[in-house]
């Protein structure tokens, strides 16, 4: 869009690189719609391949720019789909907590995520769908339990009424800023170097 | 029937042109002997029940015994609902679909496949193309719970969406019902092929086939579909008169045959249990002829280490999944279904070196996330129909707002967020092609829609006819016996960890040709069979079989006359 020479306009003082990973059909492209255009649909088309969008939100008068990454669930693309969180700064691990084949599945998507993608990224478990209660097999506690074991923190959202989706991802940014600052030191340069310190985690494994 | 001829015209602008005529070639090209293929000689349909019923018995083994008719719109709506539940329900007891597993009763499927509960969950978030023009703005709004609220209920617009939303989970469940009664069938034929009950070797559903299930259903899904889009200004289904459909095997047969066809033959790597041989064989393809074809645009992919699959879904879906007039994927169904498998490939490329496009691919950052984003929109600069554009990244990926064209013909994608007034008259005005775009300044003529629409410069940049022809162009330039030379040469020394996802022993020497069926140079022979019979012929053939008297050609124009 813009032209080649622009890529020292930075128009943000952060950019981060999410990736939304979870079983089919849970619910991971209406997050995504949800917290990207503040819209939902009952039935979103299944994504296949990947697809990506970005937002940009304000933290602590910084300006993030979110670029989210959401995946194919079905179990084969994650061939496909590991590629693209190789680089990633954070990523998120959905379920849907009226599915326990899903929440089970989060075990799987673990060892997906600890064998791809880079040593600090960040992780959340998110439990989707929480607005359907009369439907729900996964509870609460059993989630936030899970995920004290594993020492990701975890939050339900509603994809459908839109709560704690916004919550779910500032959590996230919130999460990676500090984690950049206290590693990389200043902002300004570690906003300078995203494009540099991106490339490296990829091209090492490729 | 020269079949040479019919594959041409396939790839010709406007290909098989109709459904009517799609319903006959298609069949045809993909090798099938449809003797007995009820749909195709209605008039003696009542004579057929005799050889009916020996291949039905046949296929009840594989049918459960279907729930009873539903004959009102609650039920229906109830059914859906109940469905919806009972797919949760399942997939906590869900081990069976390891299985080839003949009807649990919570269902309405005519059969099961292995892969029954992905087929559910996908199908039921499938709406595009299953709807036409104006519906598609409406249902997807819709909860059937939320609409049980009497607020709501007695207004037009909820009665209307409400029947939409009937018809689309009725459409819904003849698509899974096609995929279902497709897979099942192919189970036979690899389980013949190798001689014992092998699940390994079977089919197997990957999301996406859905999409291209869906053109199938649309194409030849038989009179219930058209029935349902023509009947009701508006678009609203005629559902009562379709209740018979959602049950019945014989109307699916026909799609579900020639998709089987297909499937085998031009969508065998994908449907393999994994994507590796798929994935191998996109890497192999895609940039070593990219390089060949347009140095600069592969270069600058490569800098930014793109992989490939970017156009993964163009590739496993035939570009059902990113172009939403359904009436020019049928269209590109007819060059995909007589050309080689790999000629959506060759589209992707030439979509990707067309001078509009590579010019914007090559004014892109070089940066992983900008070029797939700009990279994955291409097939809208080839049609604008079912996009909103948007400032910033150029287009909007939420479908609620936008309405289509499709079977209307014409597509405005500008002007059509609005009212219901707008959409309705969208729906009639637009007798243009579907290909071109509207901008009302544009003079666009409607008899000479083809030719006009290659010169629509400000709609559709990048006309998909165009994009075929260079397509064909190039793979006659490098033919696909030839890319596997080609892959080796661009990879060289690092040939053999491009291939490793296909051996688990790295020793094994690997036959790519082997291997990945879209390198296979032997194509299926009934591909290039140069006549059959045509229908006229089959039919007396069957009038002989059944000990009838022959019709005269007479008889035939006669009877066509009184028609």
């Amino acid at each position: 869009m813009a032209p080649g020479s622009s890529a020292k306009q930075r128009d943000y003082d952060y950019l981060f690189k999410l990736v939304l990973i979870g079983d089919s059909g849970v619910g991971k492209s209406c997050l995504l719609l949800r917290f990207a255009d503040d819209a939902f649909t009952e039935s979103y088309i299944s994504t296949i391949g990947v697809d990506f969008r970005f937002r940009t939100v304000k933290i602590d008068n910084k300006t993030v720019k979110l670029q989210i990454w959401d995946t194919a669930g079905q179990e084969r693309f994650r061939t496909i789909t590991s590629a693209y969180y190789r680089g990633a700064d954070g990523i998120i691990m959905v379920f849907d907590v009226t599915s326990m084949e899903s929440f089970d599945h989060v075990n799987d998507w673990l060892k997906e995520v600890n064998r791809y993608a880079a040593e600090g990224t960040v992780k959340l478990l998110v439990g989707n769908k929480s607005d359907r209660t009369a439907d729900r097999v996964v509870t609460e506690v059993q989630a936030k339990e899970f995920a004290d074991e594993l020492g990701i923190p975890f939050i339900e959202t509603s994809a459908k009424s839109s709560k704690n989706v916004e919550e779910a991802f500032l959590t996230m940014a919130g999460e990676l800023i500090r984690q950049r600052d206290s590693r990389g030191g200043g902002n300004e340069t570690s906003g300078i170097d995203l494009n540099g310190e991106k490339k490296a985690p990829g091209g090492g494994c490729c | 029937i020269n079949l040479w001829k019919l594959r041409e015209l396939a790839l010709t602008p406007g290909g098989l042109v109709n459904d009517t005529l799609r319903k006959r070639a298609w069949p045809k090209l993909v090798g099938l002997d449809h003797n007995y293929d009820p749909l195709q000689f209605d008039d003696i349909l009542p004579l057929m029940n005799i050889y009916d019923s020996k291949k039905k018995k046949k296929q009840l083994k594989a049918t459960k015994s279907s729930s009873s008719q539903k004959p009102s719109v609650p039920t229906i709506e109830i059914d859906a609902e109940h469905e919806l539940l009972q797919a949760n329900e399942s997939s906590q007891q869900q081990q069976h679909n390891e299985y080839y597993h003949l009807g649990p009763p919570s269902s309405t499927l005519l059969v099961e496949s292995m892969d029954i509960l992905q087929i559910d969950r996908d199908v039921a978030r499938c709406t595009w193309h299953l709807l036409t023009g104006s519906q598609r703005s409406i249902p997807n709004t819709i909860s059937p719970i939320k609409n049980k609220s009497r607020h709501h209920s007695h207004s037009a617009k909820y009665r209307r969406n409400r029947k939409i939303s009937v018809l689309l989970k009725k459409k819904q469940r003849r698509l899974a019902n096609l995929i279902n009664l497709t897979l099942v069938e192919s189970y036979d034929r690899s389980d013949e092929k190798d001689g014992l009950t092998n699940p390994n070797n079977r089919l197997r559903y990957y999301q996406g086939y859905h999409d291209v299930a869906c053109i199938f259903l649309h194409a030849l899904g038989g009179a219930g579909t058209n029935n349902e889009t023509m009947h009701v200004p508006g678009g609203v289904g005629d559902y009562n008169n379709n209740n018979n459909n959602c049950n019945n095997i014989g109307d699916l047969e026909l799609p579900s045959k020639v998709l089987c066809q297909i499937s085998f033959s031009h969508f065998g790597d994908a449907l393999q249990s994994d994507f590796l041989k798929l994935q191998t064989g996109l890497k192999l393809i895609l940039f070593p002829l990219l390089r060949k074809l347009d140095r600069e645009v592969h270069d600058h992919l490569l800098d930014a280490d793109m992989e490939p699959y970017f156009c993964l879904s163009w590739i496993i879906t035939w570009y059902a999944h990113d172009i939403r007039d359904t009436n020019l994927v049928k269209r590109l169904f007819d060059a995909f279904i007589v050309g080689h498998p790999l000629l959506p490939v060759y589209t992707a490329l030439s979509m990707m070196t067309h001078p509009y496009n590579r010019r914007i691919i090559l004014e892109t950052d070089c940066d992983f996330a900008a070029l797939h984003q700009c990279l994955a929109s291409l097939p809208k600069h080839s049609c604008q129909v079912g996009y909103k554009k948007r400032q910033g990244d150029g287009y909007n990926d939420n479908i609620i707002t936008y309405i289509s064209d499709d079977e209307e013909e014409g597509g405005d994608e500008e002007q059509s967020e609005f009212d219901d007034d707008t959409i309705m008259s969208n729906c009639t005005n637009d007798d243009t092609t579907s290909y071109c775009g509207t901008e009302s300044s544009f003079p666009t003529s409607i008899a000479g829609g083809e030719s006009s629409c290659a010169a629509t410069p400000d709609n559709n940049p990048v006309p998909f006819e165009s994009v075929l022809d260079t397509a064909l162009q190039y793979m006659k330039k490098y033919p696909p016996n030839s890319l596997v030379e080609i892959a080796k040469l661009y990879y060289s020394d690092d040939w053999d960890s491009q291939i490793s996802l296909l051996s688990s022993s790295p020793n094994n020497k690997i036959n790519v040709q082997e291997q990945i069926a879209l390198l296979n140079p032997h194509p299926p022979p009934w591909s290039i069979v140069s006549s059959c019979t045509s229908d006229w012929i089959e039919k007396q053939k069957l009038r002989f079989d059944l000990g009838l008297k022959p019709t005269s050609r007479n008889d035939r124009r006669r009877r066509r006359n009184q028609g």
